[in-house]
Formats: C-alpha cells, structure tokens, sequence
C-alpha cells in the first residue's frame, strides 16, 4: 500500500486536534456539552476566507477567525446562563443562526482559496525536509496546547475546572460560575474556530456545510485520546486529545484507501462514538442475559 | 456582626403547597459569637443559613454582615465575608482536583483571581502548615486527587479551606451529620480547634441537641420559622437536653413528643 497519506493524515490531525482541544474543554473539563461548534468551525473558515479573498493579511484574518468563535461562544453561554435555556438548546440555537450568518458572510456557500496567499506562506522559512505546512502545524498546535495547560493551572484556570466539577462548592467559594462556564465556552470556541480557518486554507476552500457533525470527530478525538492515555493529569489529557484526532484521520484516510465510501464517513465516526461512550453499558446489558439464563436454570 | 432584620421567607407561595420557612425572624450575632441552631425538620433552621449564605433571596426582611448590607447580594458575592460547610461531605470540595488545587481556591475566596499559577512553593507551605492543624497526614499529600479521599477526610479539608481565609461568619450546616459517629466526633474536634485558633463568628445547624449544647455560648431553637427560645451564659450552663425539650414545648405552648426531634437525630 502506498504509504504517502501518512503525512497529509498528521496535518489533518494536528488542525483538526486544535478544535478537539476546545471540545475537550467544554465537554470534559466544563462538563457542558456545547453542540456551537458546529457553527464556530465554519464560522472561523467563513470569516477568514472572506477577509483573504478580500486582501486581508492571513495572519489578521486568521486571528479575526478565531475572536469571531470566541463571540459565538460567549453568546452560547449567555443564552444558558443568563436566559436560563439548557446547554445543549443553547449550542444548537447558536450553531443553528451561524448557518445563516456564515452564508450572509460568504455571501454564497463556498470561497475558493487556491489562488491566495495562505498562513503557511508566510512560514516558507520552516521548509525542513520540504515539510512546511507540518512543522507549521506542528508549532501552532504544541503552543496552543502548552497555552492550555498554563491557562489551566492558574488560578482563574482551577476555577474553571472547578466550575465544571462542583458548581456549589466553587460558588461558596466567592466564583461567579456564569462568567466562567461563560469565559469556558468562548476559549473553546475560539479554538474551534482558528481550527476552522486553518482548515479551510488548508484545503484550500471552505463551504458553509462543512462543520456538519464536527462535534462527532472533536468527540471521537477526545475519546481515542482517553484511551490511549489513561491519566487524569491534564497535561497527558491535551496530549491525548492531539493523538487521538490524529489517529482519527489515519483510520480514516486508511478506511478511504480501502474502498470504504466517503458518505458513510459520518455514520462510521457516529458509530465510533457510540461504541466508546456506551461500551460499559453494553456490557451490562450482555451480563444481565447471562443472570437471567442462569437464574432459569436456578428454578 | 451578622444581623438579620424582619427576615421572611415563603416557598411556593400562592399554591397548595405553601410553607412559611422564615416568619419575621430578628437574629444578631455579637462578633467571636458561637450560635448554635436546634429545631425539628422544617423548623427553618437550615433556610436561615441557606438566606444568609445568599443561595435564595428573602421575600422580606434584611441582612448584613460586618456592617454591609448583603441582602440584594447572590451567594458568590458573600464569599468574602462568609465560608460555609456543606452536610454532605462531597459539597465542599472538587473531587477531580488535587488537594492543593482546591486549597488554591479555598485561598482566592476574598479575592479576585489571577492568571498566575495557582501552586506555588510559598503557598504549599501554608497549606501544608494549615492541614498539619487536623493530624490526618494530608499534608503529605498535595498531590493528591480529593476524591481519593474519605467523606471524614473531605468534611476536614472543608474546614480548613473554610477557614484558610478567615471568615467574618462561619456557617455549619449539619455538618457532622453525614459521618459515622467516631468521625463525626473527630470533626467536632478539629472545628472547635480552628474556630478557637481563629476566634471566629459561628452559626452552626444542628440535629444533635448534645451537640447544640456543649458547642458553642449561644443557642436558639427554632419552630414553624420562628425563634421560639434564645439562651446563653449561666442560663445556658445549666441547660440539659430535657430541660430545652421542656422550654420548647413551653415556649410553643404545646408539648412536643420527645421523638420528634430525637428521631431527627
């Protein structure tokens, strides 16, 4: 088999890790299931690609991406805990208005970046062994996650963690856990964003459909992470988190290889995900047949 | 130092199911104060420090602690002037977070949080100093996951964060209740140690009469909302459990079944 997908399979990995990394922080360290990122990862694609067609730096444009995600976010976390509607209604309002805000940005479903200058043009400099976008990639996502595990041992870091694991507690203790779960949301989307606008000029165009099941992969990531990494220090965790998105696309570039049809891609990550989060209560499922068949033969 | 005015607080009011937890009550603690609370299940014991803790808004009525009027404040904003122990031993503490990590926050309680590292050599120092107080060897153990901890354990650690920042008041709900009785009296301990070595402003909920009695220089028992008896110094000494049973049942003009309060015990 023609091994040359392995290194396009790492860079895929690596920018779609950075918005694994903001699921992460939402669904594991906040314990707040933030279905928005399937509206800030266009968003961020939508909001660059236009700024880049448009003449923008795409560094700025990038970075505007990335503010764009974190707003998205705030305004997830304002509708939870301000207007008291659930967190997972107030992620699927949100992502729903981007679809409409990212088309009105776009200005049509699709921005062709083939032809524009991109992020990576501007580190031509990290051409090591003719692997710039890599090593790029590479440095963008070990700074991001170094960023990540700082941010979480400080202390508005801990107050954070703290938010998602004992509301009560971190409360007496004088946190005003809105503006955390808040503050949580809109980091994580911010992340999921800038993954957005990198991804989009790494593919060289974005399309207003293509943050549909995002949610499913950064999930996915997060949970091959876990467990390839079994360790509840959270500098192991983000590691995790990084290898598991980019072993995500190694099974699936491999799956591609192998004739398996690019349509069933959702369905096969969805059925992933399905095993992971529900494999113990399969296997309780399956011993309670077996107690049940011997409790028959006990009578 | 705490001071509630005209405090009322109803539950479900306008339906069927309305409860009057708190009926006007007047209530003032004198600074270095200890107040015990003795009173039957939905006496209103336990909502007269939920209102002072601020987890709900009284329907009428004021509060103010050291002299600052926290009656519109929600219970975030009176954590600078207020710790408070849970009953139930996991409340207090984040059990995915390390002991040290949860002592971080116990120390911020009065002030804002920073973006500098949360875990220090200096602060290790002082938690370690601060834990070494309970002679439980948890300060040999920082590092360690909060939820590796037993209840007895966590119910200490909450102490000692509860106290770590001292407190204008110290709000106690129940919270030897959840223990098994040679923790719990392992508790009782440690909380008359910190709150003598920091000469602290108490209110403390309790179902334990014997409790309410040898803690403490004040105790007021409480009824369908109301203070119905309100004792301290000589009067106090001399107080037995019989004798604040009788008191009860005088003061309501009632006789209360011995049973009720103690199978609330």
């Amino acid at each position: 088999m023609n091994l040359n997908f392995i290194v396009p399979s790492i860079e895929q990995g690596l920018v779609y890790g950075i918005m694994a990394l903001g699921v992460y922080l939402t669904f594991k360290i906040l314990d707040f299931p933030d279905l928005t990122v399937d509206g800030s990862f266009p968003l961020g694609g939508a909001v660059a690609a236009k700024m880049i067609v448009s003449g923008a730096n795409p560094l700025v444009a990038t970075l505007v991406a990335s503010i764009f995600g974190v707003l998205a976010g705030v305004i997830t976390g304002l509708l939870h805990t301000k207007l008291k509607i659930t967190g997972l209604l107030s992620g699927i309002l949100t992502m729903t208005a981007l679809y409409s805000i990212n088309l009105r940005l776009m200005g049509r479903a699709n921005i062709s970046l083939l032809n524009e200058v991109r992020i990576f043009d501007h580190f031509r400099g990290l051409n090591i062994f003719g692997r710039d976008r890599l090593i790029f990639f590479l440095i963008t996502v070990i700074i991001l996650k170094v960023l990540i595990d700082w941010f979480l041992r400080t202390e508005l870091g801990l107050a954070l963690i703290a938010t998602g694991d004992n509301k009560k507690m971190i409360r007496s203790l004088g946190v005003n856990t809105d503006l955390m779960t808040i503050l949580g949301l809109g980091l994580s989307n911010g992340l999921v964003a800038l993954s957005g606008a990198l991804v989009a000029q790494y593919q060289g165009f974005t399309d207003v459909g293509m943050g549909i099941g995002i949610i499913i992969i950064g999930l996915a990531s997060v949970i091959i992470g876990e467990t390839l990494i079994r360790s509840d220090k959270i500098w192991w965790a983000t590691l995790g988190v990084l290898f598991g998105s980019v072993i995500y696309r190694l099974v699936i570039m491999t799956a591609l290889r192998l004739n398996l049809n690019p349509n069933d891609l959702k369905l096969m990550t969805a059925l992933l995900v399905i095993l992971a989060l529900g494999g113990p209560e399969l296997k309780k499922l399956n011993l309670g047949i077996f107690r049940s068949k011997e409790g028959e033969v006990d009578a | 130092m705490l001071k509630v005015k005209g405090a009322l607080k109803v539950f479900n009011k306008g339906t069927i199911n309305q409860n009057v937890a708190l009926r006007n009550v007047d209530l003032e603690l004198k600074s270095g104060e200890f107040l015990t609370v003795v009173g039957s299940n939905g006496a209103g014991k336990s909502t007269l420090l939920n209102t002072v803790a601020g987890n709900f808004p009284l329907d009428k009525g004021s509060i103010s602690i050291d002299g600052i009027d926290v009656t519109s404040f929600p219970d975030y904003k009176r954590a600078n002037l207020i710790s408070r122990v849970f009953q139930d031993p996991l409340q207090g503490t984040a059990a995915s977070m390390t002991i040290a990590e949860n002592l971080v926050l116990a120390l911020k309680r009065s002030s804002r949080l920073s973006l500098k590292l949360g875990i220090n050599s200096k602060r290790e120092e002082e938690f370690k100093e601060a834990l070494s107080i309970l002679g439980l060897g948890l300060e040999d153990r920082l590092g360690d996951k909060v939820g590796l901890l037993s209840g007895g354990q966590r119910q200490a650690l909450t102490l000692v964060m509860a106290t770590l920042e001292k407190p204008k008041v110290l709000l106690l709900d129940e919270h030897t209740a959840a223990l098994d009785p040679k923790t719990a009296k392992n508790i009782v301990d440690i909380t008359k140690k910190l709150i003598k070595e920091y000469n602290l402003t108490v209110l403390m909920v309790t179902h334990d009469l014997n409790q309410a009695l040898d803690l403490g220089d004040r105790t007021i028992m409480m009824d369908k909302g109301e203070i119905v008896l309100d004792i301290s110094g000589k009067e106090r000494e001399k107080m037995t459990i019989e004798g604040l049973l009788e008191q009860f049942s005088r003061a309501r003009g009632s006789r209360l079944s011995n049973d009720r309060i103690l199978l609330a015990q």
